[in-house]
Formats: structure tokens, sequence, C-alpha cells
């Protein structure tokens, strides 16, 4: 188990212990928290998965791929520590990571 | 007794041409043996994945769940007669299905941009005209004709090959031989699917030579032209790519069209909701999909021992995952069995999850939502008039013929 806090859309913070070897964004929706919708279920392409990243121990993230950076950048909601739930995979050295939900995109 | 031959009856493609009997089938499963030890004669043993948790918990651990190198149910002896023919290759085609991990992200790479919803989004006024084409073909064929044959099929087929950069006189030949290679008769020469690959590789043969001469703004640019590390994609690869893309592109659709329309014409009070409300024609696409679920598997294989809802799967078991099952899992969906327009939210995982899950699925999404648009703009009652038919196969099945009959405003 890893334990991730969470941000919500109205402020509220959350702590869960998500399961190794799935995404950030599978941890998330099996937490029973549906602020992340996951429209394309995981495959890189609908950006509804969007989180700001607050806190992550130096290195553990995955960098981002191409097409994270393209899906993110079709947002108007992108900023410096955007990332996509779904592209991070989830391992014990990402123990004390926080993020924040992303505002909903205009679309 | 409608429960024996489990296992004959899942590989049967008989099976689906008969989805309300197919449905009670998997909430058999679902409720006794989610996690069933599969063993068809004929055919190398399976573990079948019927319920939305398991399913989606497999294809959430594309580590452990690869997928390759098995990719849907054949018979041994046609896996046998394929693997004699290709140099122990099972498979006909190597594409981003049987692919894993960095390649199949790179794979995927080259074309899912073009796929991604902002893009696809941006595509709507040309979707909308040719949806708009072929609600006209529609009416120049009534007022009475079969919906599937005439315009079902020919719709989505336009889109995926305009996208490729197939130009419209070919379409006939596309159809012909992606039905050759999905087609699962009784009869159906083990030769034939060899065949319609060879058909499809010349001529994507030639369309690629040409794109590499002369880049356009199509797909098929993007694939003759696509490199991986600073290596060009082999050309085995961008040919399975291309027939991929061009076959995994309409049936589905098709079948979603078809069988969505076939849902409004047995629930009219559905259809009357639809009309009245075209805001809810987005929940009404998913629930089609989800209602119809045209693709009915595809194979994992385990990477290394682990476990699926307590059972356990030993390393190089193949997983058959259920795509339809998902969407009627009473754990999940209120009254799954019920036909409902506005149902939200709606996670059925007909278009599959994780990084697998369907490249063109804002596409079809748009493609099945413009045309229902475009139908209701011009027709002003459309009904069953005869008795449907479904194709029999066991990987992608739907309607085969829809017969109606409709009014024009
Ligand atoms: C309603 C229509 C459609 C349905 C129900 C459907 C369903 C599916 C399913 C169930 C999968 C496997 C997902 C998984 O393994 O998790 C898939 C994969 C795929 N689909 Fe679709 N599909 C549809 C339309 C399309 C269209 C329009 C295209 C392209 C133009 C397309 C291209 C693909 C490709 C390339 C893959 C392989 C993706 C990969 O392995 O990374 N599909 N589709
Ligand atoms: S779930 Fe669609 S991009 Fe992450």
């Amino acid at each position: 188990m890893v334990t991730i806090t969470l941000t919500l859309r109205d402020g509220t913070c959350r702590t869960i212990d998500a399961a190794e070897g799935y995404s950030l964004m599978e941890a998330i929706r099996a937490a029973g928290i549906d602020e992340v919708e996951a429209a394309c279920g995981g495959s890189c392409s609908c950006a509804t998965c969007h989180v700001y990243v607050d806190a992550a121990a130096p290195g553990s993230l995955p960098p981002l791929s191409d097409d994270e950076d393209a899906l993110l950048d079709f947002t108007d909601t992108r900023q410096e520590n955007s990332r996509l739930s779904c592209q991070i995979t989830l391992r014990p050295e990402h123990a004390g990571l926080a993020v924040t939900i992303a505002p909903p995109d205009a679309g | 007794m409608p429960f024996e031959n489990i296992d004959a009856r899942i590989a049967d493609p008989a099976t689906y041409q008969d989805p309300a009997a197919c449905q009670a089938l998997f909430a058999h499963l679902r409720a006794t043996d989610p996690v069933r030890w599969t063993a068809p004669q004929g055919y190398r043993p399976f573990w079948l994945v019927t319920r939305h948790a398991d399913v989606r918990d497999v294809e959430s651990r594309p580590d452990i769940f690869l997928n390759g190198p098995r990719i849907v149910l054949r018979p041994i002896a046609v896996e046998e007669a394929l693997a004699a023919q290709q140099a122990g290759r099972k498979d006909l085609i190597r594409s981003m299905n049987a692919m894993d991990g960095d390649e199949h992200r790179k794979v995927r790479g080259l074309t899912s941009r073009q796929f991604m919803l902002p893009p696809v989004r941006q595509m709507a006024p040309k979707i909308d005209a040719i949806a708009r084409e072929f609600v006209q073909r529609l009416i120049d064929k009534g007022p009475e004709t079969d919906f599937f044959q005439e315009v079902a099929v020919w719709y989505p087929l336009r889109v995926v090959m305009l996208l490729l950069g197939v130009p419209a006189a070919d379409e006939a030949l596309m159809l012909k031989l992606t039905r050759e290679i999905f087609e699962q008769r009784p009869d159906t020469d083990k030769a034939q699917q060899g065949q319609a690959r060879l058909g499809f590789f010349d001529y994507f043969g030639a369309l690629l030579a040409d794109r590499r001469q002369t880049p356009r703004d199509d797909l098929a640019s993007a694939i003759a032209n696509a490199t991986i590390d600073g290596q060009p994609l082999p050309e085995f690869e961008s040919l399975s790519y291309c027939l991929t893309v061009a076959t995994a592109g309409h049936d589905t659709t098709s079948a979603t069209i078809s069988g969505g329309l076939l849902a409004l014409m047995t629930h009219p009070e559905q259809m009357q909701r639809l009309r009245d409300n075209p805001a809810l024609i987005d929940s009404a696409v998913d629930e089609m999909i989800r209602w119809v679920a045209p693709v009915k598997h595809f194979f994992r294989t385990a990477a290394v021992d682990t476990q699926i809802a307590g059972t356990t799967i030993k390393a190089g078991d193949s997983v058959m995952i259920s795509f339809p099952s998902p969407g009627f899992d009473e754990a999940v969906f209120d009254a799954p069995t019920e036909f409902r327009i506005d149902r939200t939210p709606n996670p059925h995982l007909a278009l599959g999850s994780g990084p697998h899950a369907c490249l063109g699925q804002h596409l079809a999404r748009l493609e099945i939502k413009q045309f229902f648009l475009a139908l209701f703009d011009r027709i002003d009652t459309i009904a069953l008039n005869g008795t449907p038919t479904y194709s029999p196969s066991n990987f992608i099945s739907g309607l085969s013929s829809l017969p109606v009959r409709f009014t024009v405003k």
C-alpha cells in the first residue's frame, strides 16, 4: 500500500491507501472519489484525470510522455505541476505523494 | 437446461447471435463462476473473466496481464495452420493490440494524437456532413430497406477510410476483405483469412509507397513515414497498422449504430425522449455502446503468478476478458437489462480500459452521435419491419440485417 494525499475540488483533503501497480487514477477512483472522470479509461486520450502534483519524492514520478504532454497542452488548466493521473503507476517510492484534482476542463 | 455446455457455448460463434441468451449466460457466470477455467474442445483453455471489477482490475495491471502473445480465440487447428504458414507466428498480423509496455506506447503514439478527445471534437462538422450524406442515402432507399446493409455498414467505413486516406472508390474492396478476415461461419475456409490479409497487404503496400513519395494529411502518411527510436517502422508492422485501423474502425461502429437503432425501435418511449431532448444524445450514445458491446473479448497472458478476485492465475495462463459482460454487472449498474438513454454515469467497459482502451473511442462516439442527430432531423417515423439477424462470431459480432420502414419529415 502507498499512502497518498488528495485535495478535492472543494478544497477538502483526503488520505488514501492505494495499491501498488495500479495507476493513480485507478487508486483515486477505487477510493470512491468520482471527481476524476477518466472518460477514456486510462488510455491518455481525454485529460479528464488531470491533477496537480503538490508534493512528490524527488525523481519518483515517471517522466512526461510526448502524448501526455500533448494532451495536457489541449487543456486550458495546465500548470507547471500538471500530470494525468492515469499515467502514473504507483510504486512504493510514491509514498507521501500529494495531488490536487484539477478543475474540469471547459472542453 | 439453459446453462449446459458453458465452455463450448463461450467458444461457439453462434452463441453471440442471440444477445439476450448471451447476457443470461454471462449473468450466470458473474453470479456463480466469475473467474472460470474454460476449456472448450479444440481450443487452448483459458480463464474467463466476466465481472466489472475483475475486468477493470485485469486491464489496470498491464505489466502483469500482457496483451501478447495470445490475442483472440482461435481453434488450435487454425493456430497451428497459421503457425505453419508463417514461421511460428500464430497471428495474421502484428499490431498495437499484440504489443506491451514501451513498444505499445511508441507504436500507438504514432497516431494517438489524432484520436485524442480535443482534436476529435474539432472533427464534428466534417463527421456531421458525412452523417447527413448517409441519412440521405437511407432516404433514397426508402420507405423500406435493410438499414444495416444499406447504411450502417457504409457510413463508419467512409469515416475511417477518409482518415486513413483510402479513396471512396475502394471502400467496397475494404469491406469485402474485412468480412473475410473476421468471418467465423462454420464453412469458413481457413485459407480465406490469410488470403484476405494478403489482399489488404497488397493494397496498403501500394498506398504506403505512394505516401512515402507524396505525403498527405492522412494516417497512411503518418504510418508510412513513421520512425521508432530513429528507425523506420518495419513494413510488416506498417501494413498491420493500416489493417488494424481499417478493420477496427468500422465493423464495431456499424454494429453499434444499427444495434442502437434497434434498441430505440424496440423502446419507442426512449426514442421519443431522445427526439424531444437532443441534449440526451451523449448519454444515449454510451448506452448504445454498453447495450451492443460489439467486441466480445480479447486475451491477456499472465506474466507472473498472480490472482484475480482471489483465484490464483499461473504465469503463462491465458485470460479472456469479456467486454459485454461488465456493462450488465448488477453490482455496478442499476437495472442493467433496461435500455435507458439517460444512464449517467455509465461506466461500461465496451471500449476497454487501461493503456489499450479503444484508440478510436472518441471518434466512434462522435460518429454515432452525429448520425442519430442527422437521422432525427430528416426522419419522421422509423420502425422495425421484419426480423433482424446477427453475424456469428465470438470476437466481433453484431447485426447482419436490420429491416426498417420509415417516413420522411
Ligand atoms: C463503437 C465502436 C467501437 C467499439 C465498441 C470498440 C471497442 C474496442 C475494444 C473493446 C478494444 C480493446 C480495448 C482493450 O483491450 O481494453 C478496442 C481497441 C482498439 N480500437 Fe476500438 N472500438 C470501436 C471503434 C473504433 C474505431 C472507430 C477505431 C479507429 C478508427 C478503433 C480502433 C481501435 C484500435 C486501434 C484498438 C487497439 C488499441 C490498443 O491495443 O492500444 N476502434 N476497441
Ligand atoms: S483517463 Fe483519460 S487521459 Fe487519463
